[in-house]
């Protein structure tokens, strides 16, 4: 009999404490483990799974430091069947994120989420596991992660999330973005700053992704399902009626799903343009200039709108009396948020509707990394008991 | 041997398992320690003995029963959340809201030709046990929002009721 019945294995002697429930097919699996396995090191993950981007932060139990900050772009492209040796760096089959974009001529990219949820389970598996291999982590180590999802992800959607995971993550909790996003921009060193207005007080949070667009009220405890809306309204909605529309006017242009987001992670805005817009893309092979600031306008105009609408809701949910705060912090995040003027347009909005003196602002620049910063904060004080396991 | 020996060194090895499961979710930790130290290898040891079975299939076996108790454990933990959450939420506040409703009904009618006004007034100022309000938790208490969201299924696997937004 193998050795892995052996009573004397001191695999059997050594074993991880908080392993035996959680993977019993690792602890008891054929292949040898290395000294470093039975070491119980454990790594909180805070990962936000975005339909275009994708932000892991980690760091061990114990350790203030980061061991892991990347941001990657959602996508993996596979290799076009033919291809020449050579082509793709080390011939790989598979290429993520930044490398699958650079090598797009190559390959079928594939994007696994869609609307915030897992759309292609093979493929979002496939990324996961890339993910996981740029987490360097000793044998044995046991990951612990909170996933944000959408706070409208149903439970086959969620399911899908621990299915990809499984084998990848010891341990898992899946968590509403929403929450996260703003439990990730409070900055607890500066609670006792009386300068700092503290975000969770009484605010409403507008955190605009790819897929999702969260709205979400947060009055000091944690929202309910009526302090929130999440809309599939985003930012590849965006991207969908600003192709329309410029194909519509421009019918010979060439504009791939990678070109359309390029154009309007670099142009887009809401309110007056400051000038015309004129970008530079291929029709029928040649580069031409093309004027698309009414295209882009329009759709950005759009997510504009569907913004001050459901803010107004929200706002409408609330009571009297903490309304007049409430307009003091409105906050957007997320890739939408760096629509030129969304801030001041949505503040222009709510002012020419009657709100007394509205205040929109940014979250700033690390809008990308709040969901998993907030999830790795909720990965560190979730207790022993309240893991999830996830099995293949 | 007989297949009904070999039959219940596996159950004993099976039964062992489950042990450990439950105690590990328990975290009773230095009982599941002597388990997975002791108790467990010496089944598996005296199980695969005297099965004849090749040593790939036992490991297969094994395995095998490994995930699928694994996961049963976690239906049943999910469901004995599912149900301790019912019970102290609904099910105990409903109870005890008619129990006491009953005995006040009860008194007031004994007391009826006595002192009936006070009694009356004694009894309706009694704290009665109502269904809990919805349980707003503070922003920053992590663990009580991680609480909330397994009970309601949003951060627990294959919950098969409907879903509850946060």
């Amino acid at each position: 009999m193998n050795s892995t019945l052996n009573v004397r294995n001191p695999r059997f002697a050594k074993l991880d404490s908080t392993a035996a429930v959680t993977n019993g097919k690792g602890r008891f699996d054929t292949t040898e483990l290395t000294p470093q396995a039975t070491a119980k090191a454990i790594l909180y993950l805070g990962f936000d799974w975005g339909t275009n981007k994708s932000c892991l932060k980690a760091s061990y139990a114990g350790k203030t430091e980061f061991a892991i900050e990347e941001i990657v772009p959602t996508i993996l492209g596979y290799a076009k069947e033919g291809i020449v040796d050579g082509l793709l760096p080390d011939n790989a089959t598979v290429l993520y994120g930044q490398k699958a974009l650079q090598h797009r001529l190559h390959l079928n990219l594939v994007q696994p989420m869609v609307d915030g949820v897992v759309k292609d389970l093979a493929a979002a598996r496939d990324f996961a596991r890339h993910l996981r291999s740029l987490i360097g982590t000793p044998t044995g180590t046991e990951i612990r992660s909170v996933i944000g999802v959408p706070a409208n992800a149903d439970s086959a959607a969620r399911e899908n999330v621990r299915q990809c995971v499984a084998g990848l993550f010891d341990r898992v909790l899946l968590v509403p973005e929403p929450f996260l996003a703003a439990l990730g921009f409070r900055d607890e060193s500066r609670l006792n700053d009386t300068a700092y207005v503290d975000p969770v007080r009484n605010s409403l949070f507008v955190d605009i992704g790819g897929g999702t667009t969260d709205v979400c009220l947060i009055q000091g405890y944690y929202p309910t399902s009526d302090d929130q809306v999440s809309l599939t309204f985003a930012g590849d909605r965006v991207d969908g009626m600003f192709y329309d529309a410029v194909r519509k006017t421009y019918p010979d242009c060439e504009l791939s799903p990678i070109k359309v987001r390029e154009l309007k992670e670099q142009f887009s805005f809401v309110g007056k343009p400051s000038g015309p817009i004129v970008a530079t893309v291929m029709v029928n092979g040649k580069a031409r200039k093309l004027d698309i600031t009414e295209q882009l306008g329009v759709a950005c105009g759009e997510l504009l709108n569907v913004i001050f609408n459901t803010v107004k809701e929200l706002i409408s949910r609330t009571s009297s009396d903490s309304v007049g705060e409430l307009l003091q912090n409105i906050v957007l995040t997320g890739g939408g948020s760096r629509i030129r003027g969304l801030d001041v347009e949505l503040q222009r909005l709510l002012s020419e509707e009657g709100y007394e003196q509205p205040c929109v602002r940014l979250a700033g620049d690390r809008y990308k990394e709040f969901v998993a910063l907030g999830a790795l904060k909720a990965a560190r004080q979730a207790r022993e008991n309240q893991w999830q396991q996830v099995i293949k | 041997m007989s297949i009904n020996h070999f039959d219940s060194r596996w159950e004993k090895v099976v039964r062992d398992f489950r042990q450990l499961c439950l105690l590990r979710r328990q975290e009773r930790i230095v009982e599941s320690e002597a388990m997975v130290r002791q108790q467990l290898p010496n089944s598996i040891s005296e199980w695969s003995r005297n099965d004849s079975a090749e040593p790939g299939a036992k490991r297969a076996r094994l395995d095998s029963m490994f995930q699928q108790e694994q996961r049963r454990m976690d239906d049943l933990w999910v469901m004995n959340e599912l149900l301790s959450a019912r019970l102290r939420e609904d099910f105990l506040p409903e109870v005890c809201s008619s129990v006491c409703e009953t005995v006040g009904v009860e008194l007031r009618r004994a007391g009826a030709g006595r002192d009936s006004g006070n009694a009356s007034a004694r009894w309706d100022a009694r704290p009665v046990a109502a269904p809990a309000p919805l349980h707003r938790v503070a922003f920053d208490d992590i663990p009580s929002v991680i609480d909330q969201l397994l009970n309601s299924g949003f951060s627990s696997p294959r919950r098969a009721t409907a879903d509850l937004a946060v």
